[in-house]
């Protein structure tokens, strides 16, 4: 059987404590009670069978900080499984969705391909009520299957600009 | 020829229309003292986790995800985002909640070890984003940002990453009485290709920022001017140099031993803001 030098077990005692030590380094974290809620409603929208190139609009949809805090609110389309979401469409399996209410105002719509502000600094249980959303098919040549995709509502505690 | 071509578009089966509602407890929070090369479980260490509650009547999956901050819009003034977002990560990248009821993300962290990334004040956003499910039209999601606050060290080799980095990050008075006046001293780095001259405000100098997404829970924020003095409120430091802000303390002999913080934030002409945390530590 193999002996060890005390001095090694010794040494080998002491790496052992301090990489524990370095494993369990202790943090402070400061938490507030605090909580984000978001809500839409209605939930959906059944834009049904539409032609090529056509623009169809939504109705109205009503987005609600449940929240205890002020909230800045986003929105962002997604793709759907054949069709990419774009703000020009420029080729074939190609939509536009776009959004007005809120911070983007209602007299233009805003491509929401990529995300944006809908309302910065909504207080709690205060709503926006003005949300409007217009989808433009693709150009002809597109999959035409049925397609679905995700218009997402994103909450997250306001931060002073 | 007339364009008779058709497309067909789905966004919902359901006839059903209510509201869909999501909440994430906490909103934020801060960790402080974050040692590079190390791997900290949040719940393990601290008992803290992400609560999702699925507040809807119908079961929905989320999609956990650590991002940089700007994915998800504006963040606290004076932190930068965080260099790697991949750096943040959550146990599962999912999690499936039943209707009424609450799911929790476990989140873990861990900053590589080089020095330049002591003393850093950074926010990744920890996203609970509802997937995408046959039948459902909206999404909805919310960002919970992290405030990661690396630990404060002077006797760095490397200077600190960032265009303006502050060394240390914190500067700590420790076993200080009522009536106490003491001199501390912190480098700023412009690490910037251009010269910049940064003013220096204390929080409340500040519209609209708020003490408590700052201070440490364990301490109050000074409460006026006086206590922490910088003695210039102006620096002028050209393209990848250094300046030097003294930071005096004058505590009034009235004061009470609470341990106290102040956050004094360096402000460049143009670009974002970085800031000092200031702790006084109190005879105990």
């Amino acid at each position: 059987m193999k002996r060890y030098s005390p001095l090694i077990v010794i040494c080998l005692l002491i790496l052992a404590i301090e990489l524990q030590a370095a494993d369990s380094a202790q943090i402070s974290v400061t938490v507030t009670l605090e909580n984000i809620s978001v809500s839409v409603d209605p939930t959906s929208w059944a834009i049904g069978t539409v032609a090529a190139e056509s623009a169809t609009q939504s109705g109205t949809y009503t987005i609600t900080n449940n929240g205890n805090v002020a909230e800045d609110i986003s929105v962002q389309c997604g793709s759907s499984t054949d069709w990419t979401v774009v703000d020009t469409i420029t080729d074939v399996d190609q939509f536009k969705m776009e959004a007005q209410g809120g911070d983007l105002g209602t007299s233009a719509y805003t491509s929401i391909h990529t995300s944006q502000t809908l309302k910065n600094n909504l207080a709690p249980s205060v709503t926006v009520s003005d949300v409007k959303l217009q989808f433009t098919a693709p150009q002809t040549g597109s999959e035409s299957t049925q397609q679905s995709f995700a218009v997402t509502f994103a909450a997250a505690k306001y931060a002073v600009p | 020829m007339k364009k008779a071509f058709i497309i067909f578009l789905l966004f919902l089966s359901s006839q059903e229309i209510i509201a869909a509602s999501l909440k994430v407890s906490p909103g934020g929070f801060i960790v402080h003292d974050i040692k590079p090369g190390v791997t900290y479980n949040l719940r393990e260490m601290t008992g803290i986790k992400l609560s999702i509650y699925n507040d809807d009547e119908t079961t929905h999956t989320y999609e956990l995800s650590a991002n940089k901050p700007s994915e998800a819009g504006r963040w606290e003034r004076g932190y930068s985002e965080i260099p790697d977002p991949s750096w943040c990560w959550f146990e599962t990248k999912e999690v499936t909640i039943s209707p009424r009821k609450v799911g929790y993300g476990n989140v873990f962290f861990r900053i590589p070890d080089k020095g330049e990334y002591y003393n850093q004040h950074w926010v990744a956003a920890l996203g609970i984003m509802g997937k995408q499910e046959k039948g459902i039209g909206f999404g909805l999601g919310i960002y919970v940002r992290i405030q990661i606050e690396t630990e404060s060290k002077k006797d760095v080799k490397q200077k600190p990453w960032g265009l303006l980095g502050i060394v240390p990050g914190t500067l700590t008075f420790d076993n200080i009485s009522p009536g106490s006046k003491q001199i501390a001293r912190a480098i700023i780095y412009n690490n910037d290709d251009i010269a910049h001259t940064y003013t220096i405000k204390d929080i409340r100098e500040i519209k609209g920022l708020k003490g408590d997404d700052y201070r440490t829970r364990s301490y109050e924020l000074v409460s006026g001017p006086g206590w922490i003095v910088p003695d210039k409120d102006q620096v002028k430091i050209p393209s990848g140099d250094t300046g030097v802000l003294s930071v005096r303390l004058n505590i009034p002999e009235e004061a009470s031993l609470k341990n106290r913080e102040e956050i004094l934030f360096v402000i460049p002409e143009e670009g974002r803001p970085g800031f000092i945390r200031v702790r006084i530590n109190m005879i105990p």
